[in-house]
């Protein structure tokens, strides 16, 4: 390997490693890669990255991942049951079909070989069943770091998706696209994300999971939440959302409150960006501090003595 | 409790002992794992990918054996399909480099396979002996994920001067973790 083109090599990589390389480079790059010695380093510096990175980042903690664990294997087994009901469905219908379908004449078949033709379209159903049970178990499996897992309720709380609704219990997942809903003023929800954030919601709260690959959004449409974050990545910030405003946080302890008109935001630990939705204004509000988005109201951040009947 | 008797208890019925093993596991797991993939949130998603495989498919466990092993070639395999993945979204995207970089992943996967944790901890000790500048850099790249703008700033120094930095302290590391592993053979 030549001395240039080991030092092009390095400025390349370097610009890889930390996102600054173009389109350009990036194929100059490759054709480096010629050389089997830099493609190697290119390999090391490319895992060492990922190791450093893997070391230094906020572990997930052990309770947590025993909770996403148990909510995988629940819906598995839940879907292991749908599938066997389906099948015991089916069986059941063959077997009550068998003597009557001989009677119904379809073309020429005789009742002796339309048989294995309904056996096979009773597979096909069945296959076309297990097929769509297992996309919708794949889709929707907890991966996504938006996924929440519930770690606790009281009264009624419910849970709407793509997939009807449901009571909320502990131990269900809450995943993106779907709607959770404390039902009374009584009623509270906790839930706990991988990286262990923990939610609390309460007062009647609608609040929809709006999580994409970049970060998790939670759009709370009315009620109370109070959130513990832990540290999120500075380029996939945790975001709250209300109709007036958007509270956009890396690692703070919080109160968000959504009413009509009026969104009111207590910062206990940490800082958070607030925006005002409807001209994009934006206050930073610290430790200490709240900040309320409502018609007529100023949009600064101002301190608060936490009130000790509801810490 | 051993593994085996935990492993013995789920088998009988009780799932909830699953958790010990989880808990017991997941770090060192995931340590195992976080090498083997192109970032750390998809090493914490093939750990909790693996313990449920782990889970579905305990009866497969050959008493006797070693149940973190298993655990480590069950990960292995995601982080494989993983890469192989990510090589032909890679491709669809038109994604030269990247697509690249994941053949070359596959293609020294095996080499690499048993490596992971002894990795880890001499990286550890690598980046504890880097310099207060030098772990302040790391801090600000990794942690707190400043662009390097904002870290060419803190050293008093431009973008690209933080990005030579931040290469040549790369680069200390990765020679130092060669030579730790060298002095420290299986």
């Amino acid at each position: 390997m030549s001395a240039e083109n080991l030092s092009r090599f390095e400025d390349l990589a370097s610009r890889y490693l930390d996102d600054a390389l173009t389109e350009a480079e990036a194929s100059e790059l490759v054709a480096l890669f010629a050389d089997p010695q830099l493609a190697a380093w290119f390999l090391e510096m490319t895992r060492l990255n990922s190791e450093i990175a893997g070391l230094l980042a906020a572990p997930v903690p052990d309770a947590a991942m025993v909770e996403l664990v148990r909510a995988d294997i629940e819906k598995g087994l839940a879907a292991a049951h749908a599938r066997s009901d389906v099948r015991l469905c089916l069986a059941e219908r063959e077997m009550a079909r068998g003597p009557s379908a001989a009677t119904v004449s379809v073309g020429h078949s005789s009742p002796r070989q339309r048989r294995p033709t309904v056996r096979w379209l009773a597979r096909a159903a069945v296959f076309i069943v297990f097929a769509s049970l297992a996309t919708v178990f794949l889709v929707s499996r907890p991966r996504h770091a938006g996924t929440a897992v519930v770690a606790s309720v009281r009264g009624d709380a419910r849970c709407a998706g793509s997939r009807g609704e449901r009571v909320l219990t502990t131990g269900q997942s809450w995943e993106r696209g779907e709607t959770l809903n404390t039902v009374g003023a009584k009623s509270t929800v906790a839930v706990t994300f991988r990286d262990g954030t923990r939610l609390d919601f309460s007062g009647n709260s609608i609040v929809v999971n709006q999580s994409l690959g970049g970060g998790c959004r939670l759009e709370l449409e009315h009620g109370e939440m109070r959130a513990t974050l832990v540290k999120q990545p500075a380029r996939h910030p945790f975001t709250f959302a209300t109709t007036e405003a958007e509270a956009i946080v890396v690692s703070a302890k919080l109160r968000l409150a959504a009413g009509a008109h009026r969104t009111r935001l207590e910062v206990t630990e940490g800082e958070v960006r607030f925006r005002r939705r409807h001209d994009g204004a934006e206050v930073i509000v610290k430790a200490g501090h709240f900040a309320v988005v409502a018609p007529n109201a100023p949009f600064t951040a101002t301190p608060f003595h936490p009130d000790p009947l509801h810490p | 409790m051993d593994d085996s008797e935990i492993i013995t208890a789920v088998l009988d019925g009780d799932r909830e002992a699953f958790g010990i093993l989880v808990e017991r596991y997941q770090r060192t797991l995931y340590y195992f794992v976080v090498g083997k993939v192109a970032d750390d949130t998809e090493a914490k998603d093939i750990v909790q990918r693996t313990f449920v495989l782990a889970f579905q498919n305990l009866s497969d466990f050959r008493a006797g054996e070693s149940f973190y092993a298993w655990l480590k070639g069950i990960a292995l395999n995601h982080c494989r399909n993983e890469w192989r993945r990510y090589q032909s979204q890679a491709r669809l995207a038109r994604r030269l480099l990247e697509e690249k970089r994941a053949e070359l992943e596959l293609a020294s996967f095996d080499a690499h396979a048993n490596e992971g944790e002894r990795r880890i901890a001499a990286l550890r000790h690598c980046l504890e002996q880097l310099g207060p500048q030098e772990q302040s850099v790391i801090e600000m790249r990794f942690v707190q994920e400043l662009p390097l703008l904002a870290i060419g700033e803190e050293l008093g120094r431009g973008a690209e001067a933080a990005r030579l930095f931040l290469y040549r302290i790369r680069q200390r590391l990765a020679n130092c973790v060669k030579k730790r592993l060298r002095l420290e053979p299986l």
